[in-house]
Parts: structure tokens; sequence; C-alpha cells
């Protein structure tokens, strides 16, 4: 099932928004707005995994994204994630990036932070896959 | 006349399936070949073995990358445009792989954000070959060759090393990598930024 958090909104600077997952009522879900970006999560029918918070700002002409991903169950999870960064146009501006894997505890927190590799990004796409 | 015409339907019955037998031994895809060869995605993630591999090299260099971009030296770099190079990376593994894989991408990565380098090592060899063919074999025309004595040097170099712990037991094999990599100035030989990437790989056996 896919679930997408956020909605593209390229022009405001900063925001934190609580994002919580919509469960498993069908893909193509969205919640609300998040600033410069947004995110897609994949996942097995587990729903184990979920991102709790997606803040982003625009500083030194790059883009810096947090994004927090919560595991709510017992067992470690191994998930993998990549980002895409686009500008105003939403045009790629920069080659597809490796998939990075990353382990979740169980029952915990796990915060991604990148900064864009382009000064040209201005918007992204955090995309995250829970294949467990 | 009637009879004429009932072998008439059926030659025209018998034409079409032959044009649609011939018709779906035909492949619409783009690839010759039946040695069971398949492309794959470059970026997807490699657990071969836990041996350095594709992905590693890419999570280095892609952490490294953004690192440096952040950095208000290599800001000031590209609004001046200074020259940066990169000195080889020292292999302290004990595997075998060319650290230029990373120090390429790094360097191609900053390229696209206006970042101006300079080359060294292996590629200086085949530059100075080059110049001196130019301006010393007699072949080319002195109005047409380029000079000698007008290559830049670089503000900074980027020089690091990469260095690996290995843990084995009987049923299981743990690889630990730490890539350092450093920013300094070459004139004063001040590091300005430096940055580590970790990564951890473990296989069963």
């Amino acid at each position: 099932m896919q679930f997408f958090i956020g909605a593209f909104k390229p022009l405001a600077l900063a925001v934190c928004f609580a994002l919580t997952p919509m469960g498993a009522a069908g893909a193509n879900q969205a919640s609300a707005p998040v600033s410069h970006g947004y995110a897609t999560l994949t996942q097995d029918g587990s729903a184990a995994i979920g991102i709790s918070d997606l803040r982003a700002t625009r500083q030194d002409r790059l883009l810096r994204v947090q994004a927090e991903l919560n595991n709510t169950s017992a067992t470690n999870r191994q998930v993998y994630y990549r980002f895409e960064w686009m500008d105003q146009q939403g045009m790629a501006v920069w080659d597809d990036e490796p998939w990075k894997p990353l382990i979740v505890y169980g029952n915990n927190k796990q915060t991604i932070s990148v900064s864009s590799p382009s000064f040209k990004a201005t918007s992204f796409r955090l995309v995250v896959q829970n294949p467990n | 006349m009637g009879s004429n015409l009932g072998r008439d339907h059926r030659t025209h019955l018998l034409a079409g399936i032959m044009l649609l037998a011939l018709a779906g031994c035909q492949t619409t895809s783009p690839t010759t070949g039946t040695s069971g060869v398949s492309y794959g995605d470059a970026k997807a993630v490699e657990t071969v073995t836990t041996d350095l591999g594709s992905t590693d090299i890419q999570m280095i260099s892609e952490k490294m990358t953004q690192g440096l971009i952040q950095t208000p030296e290599i800001q000031t770099l590209i609004k001046k445009r200074q020259l940066l190079m990169a000195s080889p990376v020292k292999n302290k593994t004990s595997e075998y792989f060319d650290t230029r894989l990373i120090t390429d991408t790094v360097l191609t990565q900053l390229q696209k954000n206006g970042v101006k380098y300079v080359i060294e090592g292996e590629d200086m060899q085949n530059q100075t070959d080059e110049l001196m063919r130019q301006n010393q074999s007699g072949l080319y025309s002195k109005s047409k060759s380029v000079k000698m004595g007008k290559m830049h040097g670089a503000k900074y170099r980027l020089d690091g090393s990469i260095s690996s712990i290995v843990k084995k037991t009987s049923d299981l094999k743990d690889v630990y990598y730490k890539m350092n990599l450093r920013l300094i100035e070459i004139e004063t030989g001040i590091v300005e930024w430096s940055d580590e990437k970790e990564i951890r790989k473990s296989a069963r056996r």
C-alpha cells in the first residue's frame, strides 16, 4: 500500500508537521500539505513504519530536509529511502540518488537529515520503501 | 462457380492464419542474445557480499558532496572561481578497489554546482604529454598550439582515507568501514572541513 504524505508547495519557507500514517485504506492518499516537498511511503501490510515528522527549510541556497521515521512494531525494520530533487517547475535537477538502507529499531524513531546536493533544488520528494 | 468461391475463401483464410502465425513469431523487445544477461538498477542496494560495493561508494560520495557543498570555503570557491583538486584517497582496507571511484564522483557532483577543479595524478601525465607534444615535437604551428606555463594551481585539495575492521566467527562476518575526507587549503595546510561516513555490513556464513 502506498501513503502520500504532504503536498507540493515550493514557495513557503519552513514547516513542521506531525504526519500520521493513514492506515490500510488504499493508495495515493494525501494528508496535510508540507512546504517544499512531500514524502511517499510504500510498505508491507503490517504498516509498522510511519513518517512521524517532516521538516524542510532553505538555508544558504540549499534545501535542508529532516524526516523522522517511527517503527510501531517491536521488531527492527530495514527500510530503504532516497530523495528526488526538483526545481520550481517540478523538473528533476539531480540524477537518481542511490537507495540507502536504514535500520529503524523496534518501538523507536530514526531521523533522516539531509541537504540538497544542488543549489537548483527548491523542492523534494522523499521515497521510503518498507519491504519487510 | 460455388466451389471456386469456397476454394478462394479457404485460401484467404489459410493466408490469414499464416500471417497471424508469423506475427506471433515476431518480438517487440529491442534486445538480442540468449545468454541470460540482464540489466539491473545501478542505484539499487547491493548486498551480494560484505566487500565494499556500489551502494557503499554511492553513499560515501553522496554524503561527502552534501557536506562539502554546505561549507563556506566551497561556496566562496564557486563565487571567486578558485580551483579544487583531489589527492588520491588512501585505501587502508584489506580489499582492493580504486578509491578514485569516490573522489571522481565527489568532484563530478561538485562541478555540477559550479566548482572548478584541476587534474592531478594519472591524468596529469596525459596533460603534460599533450603540452609537450604541442610545444616540443615540432609538429604544430606555434600560432595554433597552446602555450606552456599557463596551467592553474588549486587553492584547496581533498584528501582522505578509508579503513576497515573485519571480524569473523564460524558463522558471522562483520565489516566496519570508515571513510574520512578533508578539505585542505594548500598554501597553509589548514584543514578547513572534514567529515566521516561509517558503514557496517554483516553476513551469516
